[in-house]
């Protein structure tokens, strides 16, 4: 039942710190360094981040539904989603902007949705990714998940900009805040996920062909 | 790596859902919350969809196109498409709940967008937003219709207003669609689209009169054209008429109402719209709502210009007009017969304030004003096309008439002599008289007089008389330069405020001309026209006479005398001059100057002697003096008395001078002035003056002396002198009456010499003038001598 390339710290009867990194035996309740609460898996870890995906997702439906900008000119009043914001760009010509808002908007926030939910589920269950691949992508999506923010940036630094009264003013529609929201969420959820559960289903990898006990933790 | 591991403990992995559930799974779960309120909310509060059909839809977008209602949007575009087989364009329209009831059957809507037209420019706002869509709904809710009609244009009444709804009806064109309808120049309302008829013969357009306006259109009310402009020439004269530039351009309609009473019009009632003012008035008094008086009317004379449709006026009210005219055979009492013009009026009572179908009535009033002297008259409509119209008007002095109720088809109305007036006939007639006048003959008369008063200033005796009267003028100038001569202004002020008086009066005479009415009417002018040339013809007729006349005088004026009177005036001159330029009379005011300002210094000395003398015993003895010098004071005044009454004489003298013929008169002036000439060459008028100057001089003297020896002691010496010199001034004084007599007498001989003249010569005038001065100086020494009367010194 023991790897011996693999071996855990939970295996070895230790329990780190996460805060500080200090190694303790696994029964210590606190970090004596640095006082931090001493827990060798998190149980509530995937119910935590499974709430903040959901909520993610449910924040990144009227942020895709409403519109991000209104654009109110002289002679007309715009308001424009964000895949329709890109469309227009695209139509436009400016298309480096165009795949820019999509890859920031679009594609990073469904992607990160799809990792978290991967990740999560591969906690439970088995998975032909290594589990050094699957570390890695927990590492760009925690890296990464920050920059969705970008879209944000630029409706609340455009809507402070243009404010000229009559001639053109820019306000945030509904859409940013529930794009910010739903990024945060995202975020959180990714912040949730106890990467150390990623090995301890190593051992099952090396041994997919015995039969694996389902309780885990 | 075989180091003993120590049990790990392992616990179960059956939890409680407590457990496996974070806390965290609230976030979640209150978004969905959230959202599904949110969704709950937008779909509860949506108000319904409705579908208006449009021909076009010109400007409409789809989520941005707003329906508007007063202007506050309560809905906006949700779709467009279009409807079966492509006919039309579908609007759907998400409305905002809280209209929804209202948006009945009744509704309406249209597309709101900028148009600029001669009207102005509206729906501005549009340029920047958009197009919109108005709707219009009444304030009654009613049942909810998902599909409408949208209208082409706005409808007339709008946001609210009330007003009356007609139909404009024009068969001659003229209405043009979207005007207003103006009503004196204020907008009351607007028409709607123009459109031809059914029956392709007229143009009809909805129009509207806002409220309160409604109330100025009844029944008998009627709509005409005021678009454009007409030009009229008439019996009226010429007249251009259009009612505003903005009507001019664009057009308009007005209307009035000519006849009160009548019901107000109802909701959708159809009027006939005319061309113009006249056509929609003449419209009124056609219709048989108002009957119509006809009467007849039988001129004699010419009548060119008499047409019909000439008004019929009642002093000056047009209360009808001519409808017919034509000739009448009528037999004269001589016994032939002769056409007449007869003439049809049709005359309107409601025009003369009767009940409007009371005939009877009306005939009544007029048989009555018959007998008063209401007569029919032609007279002139126009001066400049001689037209010619009827008047009704009453005659003083007229014969007896009656309204002849029993004549047939129509009653009779009798008439007046016609005045008409004839401008260019007239004229000619003038200058034919003009021309026959006998011009050559006045200008030869005229010709000769001026031969004959040429030779007679030519003359050079006549010549001579103004330097020689000029010279004496200049002498007797210097004489009058004394201070009484001032005195000449102040009468000439009250001969001026006369003259005023005068002017004042004639002022009050042109005034009371003035009020008269010299000219009533143009052919009351013409008439006097008329008169004052016949009477320059008459007058003229009489020029030759006149011209004779004036020939004859001429002839007897050249042959007066004249040289003779000329020579003698020369020489009266002469001696006049000589005598004025004499250094006596010269020195005579310096002299008198001298001896008042002597006077006055002796007067003050005296006032000093007399308050010493008060004191001493002299006063009894200077009693005595002061009344022998008051004798001799009277004995001056009572020389001086007789003045006044010889100057009446002298003028009654001078009044009769000029009412005698002038050979007598010449003859006069002639016998005048050689006595006048006798007289100046005495030697003791010539020596007059250096007496009086001796006397005066001696006064002076005895004056210095008595200045210089004014001692208290020497007063009985001084008065005894003060005597002495009342005596020398009353003998002087005693001498002064005759120098006057004389003088006057001369002055009044050479005025009434030259008043013979009565020339206008200036040299005359001036002579006459000096005369005046002459007669000045005689008054200064009569008041010199008063002077010398009132002076204590002498008392």
């Amino acid at each position: 039942m023991i790897g011996l390339h693999a071996l855990t710290a939970k295996e070895a009867g230790l329990v780190a710190c996460t805060t500080c990194t200090r190694v303790w035996p696994i029964d210590t309740p606190s970090c004596a360094r640095c006082g931090t609460t001493l827990v060798s898996r998190d149980k509530r870890s995937l119910s935590r981040v499974w709430a903040w995906w959901f909520a993610g997702l449910l924040a990144y439906i009227p942020a895709n539904l409403y519109p991000m900008l209104e654009t109110r000119t002289l002679l007309s009043t715009s308001s424009d989603t964000i895949v329709g914001g890109a469309v227009v760009l695209w139509e436009h010509g400016s298309y480096g902007v165009a795949a820019i808002i999509l890859i920031a908007s679009v594609l990073i926030p469904v992607a990160k949705f799809m990792c978290i939910a991967f990740l999560a589920l591969s906690a439970r269950r088995d998975t032909d990714v290594s589990a050094h691949s699957r570390h890695v992508m927990y590492e760009v999506v925690e890296y990464i998940g920050r920059w969705s923010m970008i879209d944000v940036f630029v409706v609340a630094i455009l809507s402070s900009l243009v404010q000229l009264n009559v001639a053109a003013s820019i306000t945030p529609g509904p859409a940013a805040l529930s794009f910010a929201l739903s990024v945060i969420c995202t975020m959180l959820s990714a912040q949730a996920f106890d990467s150390r559960m990623i090995w301890d289903r190593i051992d099952m990898d090396d041994t997919r062909d015995a039969p694996v006990p389902e309780a885990e933790a | 790596m075989s180091d003993p591991i120590p049990p790990v403990p392992v616990q179960s992995a059956q939890r409680s859902l407590l457990d496996r559930v974070t806390i965290v799974w609230l976030v979640p779960i209150i978004a969905l919350l959230v959202a599904l309120a949110v969704a709950w909310q937008s779909y509860s509060t949506r108000g319904p969809v409705i579908e208006i059909a449009f021909q076009s839809a010109a400007g409409v977008t789809k989520d941005e196109t707003e329906i508007r209602f007063r202007d506050v949007a309560v809905g906006i575009v949700e779709d467009i498409r279009f409807g079966a087989f492509l006919d039309e364009v579908i609007v759907e329209v998400r409305l905002d709940p809280s209209v929804a009831p209202y948006v009945d059957e009744d509704a309406q809507f249209w597309v709101v967008s900028p148009e600029v037209s001669t009207q102005g420019v509206s729906g501005l706002d549009t340029v920047l937003s958009g197009v919109y869509i108005e709707g219009l709904w009444d304030e009654k809710a009613g049942p909810l219709v998902y599909s409408f009609t949208g209208l082409e244009d706005a409808p007339l009444l709008r946001d609210g207003q009330r007003g009356l709804t007609i139909t404009l009806v024009a068969t001659g064109g003229g209405l043009s669609g979207n005007t207003p309808l103006l009503y004196k120049g204020v907008e009351v309302g607007r028409i709607g689209p123009a459109m031809v008829a059914d029956d392709g013969l007229s143009v009809t357009a909805d129009a509207v009169i806002y409220s309160p306006y409604d109330n100025l259109v009844t029944q008998s009310t009627r709509f005409w054209d005021t678009s454009g402009f007409s030009v009229n020439l008439s019996a009226a004269g010429a007249s251009v008429d259009f009612d505003s530039v903005a009507s001019l351009i664009a057009g308009g309609v007005t209307f009035d109402t000519y006849v009160s009473g009548a019901p107000l019009a109802a909701q959708g009632s159809v009027f006939t719209l005319y061309p113009d003012q006249e056509q929609a008035r003449a419209s009124v008094f056609n219709t048989s709502d108002t009957q119509t008086l006809d009467l007849i009317a039988i001129f004699d004379g010419n009548v060119a210009g008499l047409t019909a449709g000439a008004s019929v006026e009642y002093n000056g009210l047009t209360i009808g007009e001519v409808t017919g005219l034509n000739g009448i055979v009528e037999d004269t009492p001589a016994g032939g017969s002769r056409i007449r013009l007869q003439a049809i009026l049709s005359i309107q009572p409601s025009r003369l304030g009767l009940e409007v179908n009371n005939t009877e009535e009306a005939l009544a009033f007029l048989a009555e004003q018959v007998e008063e002297g209401l007569r029919a008259q032609l007279v002139t409509a126009s001066l400049l096309t001689g037209g010619l119209k009827i008047q009704l008007t009453g005659v003083d002095g007229a014969t007896e008439a009656v309204l002849d109720l029993d004549n047939r088809p129509f009653p009779r109305l009798p008439t007046t002599a016609s005045a008409v007036s004839d401008v260019a006939s007239s004229a000619q007639g003038t200058l034919e008289r003009f021309n026959a006048l006998p011009i050559d003959q006045l200008m030869q008369s005229a010709i000769s007089f001026m031969d004959n008063a040429s030779v007679l200033v030519g003359n050079d005796d006549t010549r001579a008389v103004p330097g020689d009267v000029r010279a004496l003028i200049a002498d007797v100038s210097a004489v009058v330069g004394a201070d009484a001569v001032q005195a000449l202004p102040a009468q000439l002020l009250v001969i001026m405020a006369e003259l005023e008086g005068t002017v004042a009066g004639l002022n009050a005479i042109l005034a009371d001309v003035n009020e008269r009415r010299v000219v009533a009417s143009v052919a009351g002018a013409v008439e006097s026209a008329e008169a004052v040339i016949a009477r320059v013809d008459a007058a003229l007729a009489g020029v030759p006479e006149l011209v004779a006349e004036i020939d004859a005088v001429a002839a007897s004026v050249a042959g007066l005398p004249l040289e003779d009177l000329v020579v003698e005036v020369t020489a009266l001159s002469e001696q006049a001059r000589s005598l004025i330029a004499s250094e006596a009379t010269q020195a005579l005011p310096a002299t008198l100057s001298a001896v008042a300002s002597e006077l006055e210094s002796t007067l003050a000395q005296v006032a000093t002697l007399v308050a010493d003398l008060n004191e001493a015993d002299a006063v009894t003895r200077l009693l005595a003096v002061v009344d022998e010098a008051g004798a001799t004071a009277q004995t001056v005044s009572g020389s001086f008395d007789g003045l006044p009454a010889l100057i009446d004489s002298l003028n009654q003298i001078a009044q009769d001078a000029q009412g005698l013929e002038l050979d007598a008169l010449i003859a006069r002036v002639t016998d005048v002035v050689t006595s006048a000439d006798t007289l100046l060459a005495q030697d003791t008028t010539q020596a007059l003056p250096g007496e009086l100057n001796a006397a005066l001089a001696e006064l002076r003297l005895i004056l210095s002396d008595i200045r210089e020896g004014g001692a208290v002691a020497n007063t009985n010496a001084a008065l005894q002198a003060v005597r002495d010199a009342a005596d020398q001034i009353a003998a002087a004084t005693d001498s002064l009456p005759a120098l006057m007599n004389r003088a006057n007498t001369l002055i009044s001989q050479a005025n009434t010499t030259l008043e013979g003249f009565e020339g206008t010569s200036p040299a005359i005038r001036d002579a006459r003038d000096a005369l005046r001065e002459v007669q000045e100086a005689a008054d200064a020494v009569q008041s010199l001598a008063r002077a010398l009367e009132r002076s204590p010194l002498l008392r």
